[in-house]
């Protein structure tokens, strides 16, 4: 687990090697292969994580789903942040270097 | 955004009639030993053909079938590359109800409440033995009793007074069993997918877990959830078996009869 790193709003992130993403209807179930935990993911956070693998940030993110969600900027960005920084915690993202 | 849909877990041994008991496997030469401590050694080879059935020398009759029929075969599948789920199921013609939820559940009593009714037969007690025939996935008959606790604080023992599916039947509903003790009437309602997705990922029988059981797993529960309704069933300790078996044979093969 990665659990002392996080990004900051200009943080960028690619998948872990353990994680293994699956659709599930409109959801996603993402399996940790190191531990056979599985996670969903609903809709908005499935947008995220495929923004987050595109090689996004939390806050370019942010910005794009301003355009589709009736929420203030900075409650999205606080929430890109938080979503990337959970997935990078329970190891199923790893930092982007470069 | 995100939750915890279930953790893996060792299968739960403890509804075995001698009560809780450690898993061991390990290879020697060719040969793959299992034990559940105090109960049985198993010795197979890694296809899956039994070599030696061995349960301890002090356990009942009934209690060495419940072995051989439920954990020990279930073992015996998993070496093939079978799977089977921690599940009570029963058929009316040709399809299947499987019943999951946690120990003490109530999987066995709502089996034997609807295996009380017309036309419903026993396939399993405890270890429903999944197979895929034609593109849809079956139980196969595997247990022939099914195990009650004959009052309240006594261990389970076997009744046997049920007829037994004679042949494989496809997988048409599953029920999540749960107490909720405020509740009045049962509730018998849809499980969102990913929710059922987590019951059938927690209801896997498993010996050796790792990656590729738990994709495989996945691939199978993908298939099982378009093939069957899976439906959370919520109701009191105080709710009568027979009016709980009644609720679920109405939201299920009542709405196809």
């Amino acid at each position: 687990m990665s659990g002392e790193r996080s990004v900051g709003v200009d943080g960028r992130v690619r998948a872990a090697e353990n994680a293994h993403c699956r659709h599930f209807e409109d959801e996603l179930v993402l399996l940790d292969l190191s531990n056979g935990q599985y996670f969903a993911l609903n809709a908005l956070a499935t947008q995220v994580w495929f923004a987050l693998l595109a090689g996004k940030s939390p806050i370019q993110i942010a910005t794009a789903l301003e355009t589709q969600y009736d929420v203030e900027h900075d409650v999205l960005v606080r929430d890109c942040v938080a979503f990337t920084n959970d997935l990078l915690q329970r190891g199923l993202v790893v930092p982007r270097i470069g | 955004m995100i939750r915890t849909v279930d953790a893996l877990e060792r299968m739960s041994m403890s509804e075995l009639p001698a009560g809780s008991s450690t898993f061991r496997c390990r290879r020697s030469d060719e040969v793959i030993v299992a034990e559940w401590e105090g109960l049985l050694t198993l010795r197979a080879t890694a296809t899956g053909d039994l070599l030696a059935f061995e349960p301890a020398r002090d356990l009942p009759r009934h209690r060495v079938e419940k072995l051989r029929d439920g954990v020990a075969a279930a073992f015996l599948r998993s070496l093939r590359g079978s799977h089977s789920l921690h599940a009570a199921a029963v058929a009316s013609a040709g399809a299947t109800l499987i019943c999951v939820g946690r120990s003490g559940a109530g999987k066995s009593t709502l089996a034997a409440g609807l295996c009380e009714q017309r036309d419903v037969e026993l396939l399993s007690d405890d270890i429903a033995a999944l197979e895929l025939r034609r593109g849809l996935w079956h139980v196969v008959p595997s247990e022939a009793s099914i195990w009650l606790h004959r009052r309240r604080g006594a261990g389970k023992a076997p009744v046997r007074s049920f007829r037994t599916a004679n042949r494989p039947a496809a997988v048409q509903f599953v029920v999540h069993l749960s107490f909720d003790d405020t509740v009045i009437e049962p509730a018998v309602r849809l499980m969102h997918p990913i929710d059922a997705l987590g019951v059938l990922m927690s209801a896997m029988v498993r010996f050796d877990p790792g990656p590729m059981i738990w994709l495989r797993e996945l691939d199978l529960v993908e298939t099982l959830l378009r093939q069957a309704r899976v439906f959370e069933v919520v109701r009191s300790h105080r709710t009568p078996p027979a009016r709980v078996a009644r609720s679920v044979t109405a939201q299920t093969w009542g709405n196809r009869r």
